[in-house]
């Protein structure tokens, strides 16, 4: 687990080193994944579907305010409408609107939840969303999250029925507007989703304001679960068809995400809380102290203790001059230590390998002492002394 | 010689000039009753526009189903509906409107207020170096 924290503050200070390339880079990957998504739904302009205006656009939006992808995504939808079928193109555009006047003027800033929900659904994991925005938002987040859902449905509307859109023509576009109308709006399996994340995010945003131990994990866990056991429920009883698996890995990877949002949000240690009482004139406080867990990313210094300096800063040892010395110090002690034999072998009766490694031992001691001693500048010290 | 102290507030007042400032000098030029007035102002414009489109979706949507068994009654009833739905509406957006516009001045108020603190210091030091 500690590893984790690691990991978490080598990431922080990478963020706060390069925030600026990597919020850009950001934004770009968003942009590019809105717009690739919309060009792949409803690709029914082929200029604008074109990969290399994706990606002109996604680079021109990465360097402006997050507002202006969200505007460009709004007004790609349009225009990829407009192919199919002007009156789409205007309820479309009515239905933004609205969700301008009565949410993005007062939060531009939350906008760009407008824009994941879409990609979520695209990525089949649309649950993350309100698990995420419960964890880390406001239950004012519930808006764009409906918002996301009802521009990913009309979305998707478009693309199942755009052959039979196309082929109404312009007398057939009030009928379209109205079809249009009644399947987007009246979609159950809309209803079920919006119904499932608004529940979801307010639970999840209740239980991790509670002061329980592991609020955070219970939060995610119990929005999970509740959005399987509402989609499931709403399914049964409005005869939705929903995917299962999806149902239980998008949930899975719900839970994923919160437990990561916590690592990087809410780093807290609960076997450290501490409780405190007190009062004053006027009130009792119970207060609950759970301390944070900060882990310094250990910083990395690389010592070159034997580097053969290029500027030739070190000096160059005569190994082999060492050598000698250290074989000859060593047999001399030996001699001295054993008393002579008999028949005359006494040191050479050990195994040479053996004698061969001692030596190539002291060698390298000495190596080393030597440079530690000229990169501490010890030899000089004893000199001076 | 550089001095610090000149040097931290100096990058303190240029880092809000550049970000918040920019927001905080356009809303400070008002006073606050003007300033929440004319967020009102605009509030209810984009409501009506909000509330029509919202209006014209609800049509369009019944135009097939319940609107064909309308009878005179129903009608009035239904426009009296409109009504006070656009009421409420309008009610419910200019509390929301007036919150969040007076908390904006407020904080603009109060951040262009440090900044004018940390501009006389800056001349301050300026008048001390020049002594």
């Amino acid at each position: 687990m500690d590893n984790l924290y690691v990991i978490k503050g080598q990431i922080q200070q990478v963020y706060a080193k390069y925030s600026k390339f990597i919020d850009k880079g950001v934004q770009f990957i968003l942009a590019l994944a809105v717009f690739y998504m919309i060009n792949h739904d409803l690709g029914f302009m082929s200029l604008l579907s074109n990969p290399l205006i994706t990606v002109g656009l996604a680079v021109i939006c990465a360097f402006l305010p997050m507002i202006v992808t969200v505007l460009a995504a709004a007004v790609l939808i349009l225009v990829q409408m407009a192919a199919v079928s002007l009156g789409i193109m205007a309820v479309t555009a009515v239905v933004f609107v609205i969700m301008f006047v009565f949410y993005v003027r007062f939060s531009p800033k939350t906008a760009v939840v407008i824009l994941l929900m879409p990609l979520a659904f695209m990525f089949h994991i649309p649950y993350v969303i309100p698990v995420a925005f419960g964890l880390v938002g406001t239950p004012a987040s519930v808006v764009p999250v409906i918002c996301g859902t009802v521009v990913y449905y009309m979305i998707d509307y478009v693309k199942t029925s755009a052959s039979a859109l196309e082929s109404g023509g312009a007398e057939g576009m009030i009928s379209q507007v109205m079809t249009y109308l009644q399947q987007v709006f009246q979609n159950r399996e809309m209803i079920v989703m919006i119904l499932a994340f608004v529940i979801v995010l307010f639970l999840v945003y209740q239980i991790r304001r509670m002061s329980v131990s592991h609020a955070w994990k219970s939060a995610s866990a119990a929005g999970a679960v509740a959005g399987i056991v509402i989609v499931a429920a709403g399914s049964a009883v409005l005869d939705v068809k929903v995917s299962y698996p999806e149902l239980i890995l998008g949930n899975v990877a719900a839970v994923i995400v919160g437990l990561i949002l916590e690592l990087l949000f809410f780093a807290v240690d609960y076997s450290r809380t501490e409780s405190v009482q007190y009062e004053d004139d006027e009130y009792y406080y119970y207060v609950k102290a759970v301390p944070k867990i900060v882990v310094a990313a250990p910083e990395k210094t690389v010592k070159r203790i034997n580097r053969r300096a290029e500027n030739q800063e070190t000096e160059i040892i005569n190994t082999d001059e060492i050598r000698r010395k250290s074989a000859e110090s060593a047999g001399a002690k030996e001699e001295g230590e054993k008393k002579p034999n008999k028949t005359g072998s006494s040191v050479r009766s050990r195994s040479p390998r053996k004698k061969e490694s001692r030596i190539t031992g002291n060698m390298d001691q000495l190596l080393l002492t030597r440079s530690l001693q000229k990169e501490l500048h010890l030899d000089e010290e004893e000199r001076n002394d | 010689m550089l001095d610090k102290r000149k040097i931290r507030l100096m990058t303190k007042l240029a880092l809000y000039e550049q970000n918040e400032g920019r927001e905080d000098m356009k809303i400070s030029a008002y006073y606050k009753k003007d300033y929440v007035s004319m967020k009102m102002i605009a509030t209810f414009i984009w409501t009506t526009i909000g509330y029509g489109c919202a209006m014209l979706l609800v049509l369009g949507w019944g135009m097939t189903g319940w609107m064909e068994k309308l009878t005179l009654a129903l009608i009035i009833m239904l426009v009296a509906v409109i009504l006070l739905g656009y009421l409420a509406l309008l009610i419910i957006t200019f509390i929301i409107t007036s919150r969040i516009s007076n908390r904006k001045h407020r904080d603009a108020r109060m951040r262009m207020k440090r900044y004018n603190h940390g501009l006389l210091q800056l001349m301050k030091m300026y008048e001390k170096e020049n002594k």
